[in-house]
Order: C-alpha cells, then structure tokens, then sequence
C-alpha cells in the first residue's frame, strides 16, 4: 500500500485555509497532511470503518471494510499502468459546507497534476465527502467522490 | 405508491430530455433513469439501478447505502424540502462532460441545474451529477451517483 501512494503520489493535500465547523475541516485536513506524508494508516483511520469511495479510476466505486486500501491499490496499478508519475492534488477552501447534527456534507474544490511521458498533466477537481461524526465525537469521512475532467497538459 | 407520493409531491428530481453522448449503453442506462423519475415510476427507476446503491446527495443525512438506498434518498429529500418551504423542484440534465468505460465499469459526470422555489422565491443550484455504472448479465446498472453543488441562490 504505502508503495502504491509512493509510486502514485495521488493525493498530496497543501495546507489549506478552512473555513465553516473547525473539526470537520480538521478531519479534511488531516487525510491530506496524511496522505502528504504517505501516512496510509494514518489516512485510513480518518474513514469510518465501511467507507464509500468513488473516483476516476476503475472500478471507480470501493465500498465496505476494505474499500480504502482497495482504493489505494487500484490506483497505483492505474497510475503505474498509464506511466503516470509525481502526481500531487492540492485541496482549496471548502466551496460548501452543510453540518446537520452528526453528518456533514463538504465540497472541497481540488488540483491534480501529475507527469505522463515527460508532460505536465493538470486536472481541476472537486471532491464531495460526506462525514458522520463517531461516539467520541471526531469527525470520521463516510465517503467522498473525485468529480474531474480530462487532465490537460499545462503549456 | 407511497414513494410515487413522495415524489410527486416534490417534484425533487424531474429530469428533462437530455442529448447524452458516449457509450450507448451507459447513457440510455442514465437517461432511462431520469426519464422513469421524471414520470414519477420508482419501480421502473429502480430496475435500472443495481441491487446496492451508493447516494450521495446535499440533503441529510448526505450518504445513502444498500438495497433501499433509492426510497430512503427520497424519503429524506421529502422530508427536508417540505420542512425548508420548497416547492416546484425541477432539475434538468445537460450532456456528460465525462465519461470513462474501463470493461464493465463506468464513470459519469454530468452538469445538472436544480431550481425551485422556496418561500416564493425563485432558486438555482448548478451542480454536476457523478454517476458509477457496473455491467452485469442484465446489462449497466447505476451503481450510485453524488451531487456535488454549491449553496443554491436566488434567481434575481
């Protein structure tokens, strides 16, 4: 797994300026320092324990107790398959948060670039995450959706 | 019928014609949806939908799962526009502007614009649609969709 994030360096998260509940942004926060530090473990136990992830790889939909570290793989084998290399996803200001009681909904404006074949790719995203708040009261990510274009080449 | 009720009385998700492009397949899987939704059949809605489906939508609880998914999405979408005076929901699909098949999975985006009134006033929600399709002996099914939109405002 830590290999796949490594090779794929598929969600490096900056620092961003959060606005809106101050612990569900934590929680958005630390999945991507985790994933800037290719924390897995880390990132993984910021997921409820059956999360629902959809993105742009295929299959695009993992769900249940293995749906994170199956995510992480098939990326890495998509990533490696398309020669894809050095990708970073930088995380924006939410342009949405809606929190009523124990869920939130969060739509976090994103960038992906990455190298393929010597070019520089970017994709202008948005990730959509919904969260439910656990008995200890942290903020954990029940699930989130990558909603990208084709990446284009930077010129 | 209770859920046809739901629906009518909402009018949350009434989706006009859309001119999609790409795999045939996987649009007429879309469209067949929304048109079944726009006439108000769940039944019909639902055989094109798989077995489990994943939600994921601006309203709370915002995550839906499992084989009522669809009924218990509308049925806390009733709930929340009839507490927030909505009425007259309309949301229109435009074309994909995305759409990747890898074998007998696919990923769909797809622009949507909902609108209605709340309070007498007129609203507008530019969103996009994620769709996630699996091919199975029965041909695509929608495995789940999330709505992804910004704050709704006033239509001035």
């Amino acid at each position: 797994m830590k290999v796949a994030i490594a090779l794929s360096m598929f969600l490096i998260s900056a620092s961003a300026a959060f606005a809106n509940d101050a612990a569900v942004d934590a929680t958005i926060k630390a999945f991507g320092d985790a994933f800037n530090k290719g924390d897995m473990k880390a990132a993984k136990a910021l997921h409820t324990a059956s999360p629902v992830i959809v993105d742009e790889v295929p299959p695009h939909l993992w769900t249940g107790a293995k749906a994170f570290d199956s995510w992480g793989a098939d990326l890495g084998k998509s990533e490696a398959a398309e020669g894809r290399s050095g990708g970073k996803v930088t995380m924006g200001t939410p342009s949405r948060e809606v929190i009523s009681g124990n869920h939130a909904y969060v739509v976090v404006p994103t960038t992906y670039t990455f190298q393929q074949k010597g070019q520089t790719m970017r994709e202008a995203a948005q990730m959509t995450l919904a969260l439910d708040k656990d008995a200890s009261g942290a903020w954990k990510i029940a699930s989130w959706t990558w909603t990208g274009p084709e990446a284009k080449p930077v010129k | 019928m209770k859920s046809l009720m739901l629906l009518t009385g909402t009018l949350l998700l009434a989706f006009a014609p859309i001119a999609l492009a790409g795999d045939t397949g996987v649009d007429a899987v879309i469209r067949q949806f929304a048109d079944a939704l726009h006439a108000g059949d769940l039944k019909m809605a639902k055989t094109f939908l798989a077995k489990r489906v994943a939600i994921v939508d601006d309203t709370a609880p915002y995550y839906w799962g499992g084989t009522n998914a669809m009924e218990n999405w509308l049925a806390d979408r009733d709930k929340e526009t009839t507490a927030d005076g909505v009425s007259d929901g309309d949301a229109e699909l435009g074309e994909p502007t995305r759409e990747k098949v890898s074998g007998n999975h696919a990923y769909v985006i797809v622009p949507a614009t909902y609108t209605y009134k709340q309070k007498g006033m007129a609203m507008r929600q530019p969103a996009q649609l994620t769709y996630f399709l699996n091919k199975g002996a029965a041909g695509w099914k929608i495995a789940g969709w999330t709505w992804t939109g910004p704050e709704p405002a006033a239509v001035h």
